[in-house]
Formats: C-alpha cells, structure tokens, sequence
C-alpha cells in the first residue's frame, strides 16, 4: 500500500495511510501514516463497534493530517480492546487463513456464507 | 519516531513464513535518499473530499471475489453501499471479523457518518477495493498503482485514506 499511496501523492494528491505494521511501513516510507496497533484486518477498528470505528477513523484522519514531515509514522493513543497477547501469534502460520501454495492453514477460518 | 515496542515483527515473521517461496524482497525505501512525495494539504477536513483504498479484499457480493496471491485486480464499491451487501476475500489475513463487519478494514459507514456530523466535507467516489499481500512489486508499480492512481484523481478528491488490512 505504502507504493500506491507514494504513487498518489507523486501525482498531486495528498494521501493519510493507516497501518497497523511499524516495521513494513517504515521501509516503504508512504508521506504521511498513522499507525493503530491492532492486529492485521483491523485497520480502521474492532468489529461491531461503529462508534469506536468512526472516532477511530476521525482521529486517524486529524493525526494524519497534522504530520508535517514527510515520512513520519504517528501512532495513535488508542488500543485495540483485546489484551489476550495476539502479538505472539500475529502472522504465523497459525494465525493466517492460506499458505503462500494456496492451501489452507489448519483450522483456517472459511469465509462465511451470506 | 521510535518504533513501538509491543510492534509486531512483521518483516521477520514474513520471512518465516515464506521460508520456502523465493524471498519476499521488500520495497526499502531510505528516506534520506528516497524521500517520499509531497503534496500539501490545502484543505481543511470539514471542507476536503475524502477517497478511499483498501487492501482488505472487501468486494460487494455482485462482484467477482478475489483470488489468492498477485491478484492485482480491483473493485469499485460505491460509498452508499450498505455492510450487509459486502463480502470479503482474502489469503492473508484471519478474515471473519471483516466478513462480519467490513467496516474493520473498509471504512465507509464511518466516513459517511462523519460527513453527516460536518468532520468530512463528502465521499469523494466510490471505494477502490484490492487486495493487499501483492508477491510482486513489479505488478503493483506497473499496474496496480498507476491504475489505482488514474482512478483516484478523477474523483477530484482533496486526500486519500488508504487502509491495508
């Protein structure tokens, strides 16, 4: 996402990119990033929550906007509602639906039917 | 701008995962030497048109899902479209919270709520939906963000929110 948004703002256009990824984010470097420590897939909140996501995304927008170096990553002061220690198991063979091959992970997650 | 300490590892995890493909070659910016563009905010939120990318797989259900890996095609989902017509698809992430409620990783009943409280000045456009965990960072720089790009500027928008899953 990091390329796209580097792509956007290249043409005219300012862009505010969420991440919830310090490590990849910072060796992309888009212009301007907020970071929200959650885990991966929820980005703008928790699910079921609009409100949260809404003030969420409010804060993110007025964060990223302030920034005023180019680069600079600024973390939220908002955490993600779960303290079970997801960041043990966050991306690891566990914890993601596929393998790279395309094959799922055990216990993969199906994706609901409607 | 230190990095926070409870960040999660992500390039070292990757690797690991990955162990057995042809290494993940991650896009290495340095910032002193590859600054990233620039483009001043002119406009103040209330006033700004806001469009949205996401890389969280969300496709509305008329559309085609997308498919595993290097998948560099997009969707447009118009920003009126309600959650329960959304559907999400996507190898790289645990996707049920999304899949239960998009809103996790494609925001659009909050921007819509924010334009109505006056945070926003308006939707610039329909969401541009993709895919995220792109191997290739060839496709992305030939195709994917030039098209991305083109997309984005006829919505005559003030900023882009990107948001990756």
């Amino acid at each position: 996402m990091g390329l796209i948004a580097r792509e956007i703002e290249a043409a005219g256009l300012p862009t505010v990119s969420m991440t919830s990824a310090w490590d990849i984010t910072e060796a992309v470097a888009p212009p301007r990033a907020v970071y929200f420590h959650a885990p991966l897939g929820h980005q703008t909140g928790p699910a079921g929550e609009p409100d949260t996501q809404r003030d969420l995304v409010a804060r993110a927008l007025e964060a990223g906007v302030s920034i005023e170096q180019p680069g600079e990553i600024r973390a939220l002061d908002l955490r993600f509602p779960d303290a079970t220690g997801w960041e043990a198991t966050a991306y690891t063979p566990e914890a993601i639906p596929m393998s790279p091959d395309g094959k799922p992970n055990r216990g993969a997650p199906r994706e609901p039917r409607a | 701008m230190a990095r926070p300490a409870d960040a999660v590892p992500y390039i070292e995890r990757t690797r690991a995962l990955y162990a057995r493909q042809a290494p993940y070659r991650w896009v290495v910016h340095d910032l002193e030497h590859e600054p990233p563009p620039w483009t001043p905010i002119r406009s103040s939120l209330a006033s700004s048109r806001v469009a949205l990318i996401s890389s969280g797989g969300v496709h509305r259900e008329d559309q085609e899902p997308f498919h595993f890996r290097n998948d560099v095609s997009h969707r447009e989902i118009p920003a009126d479209t309600p959650a329960s017509r959304l559907r999400v698809s996507h190898f790289g992430y645990d996707i049920r919270d999304a899949a239960r409620d998009p809103g996790c990783v494609l925001p659009l009943r909050a921007l819509r709520e924010l334009v109505d409280r006056r945070v926003l000045g308006a939707i610039a456009g329909p969401a541009l939906s993709f895919m995220g965990g792109i191997y290739s960072a060839r496709l992305v720089r030939d195709d994917l963000a030039p098209r991305l790009r083109d997309l984005v500027l006829r919505q005559q928008a003030d900023l882009a929110y990107l948001v990756p899953a």
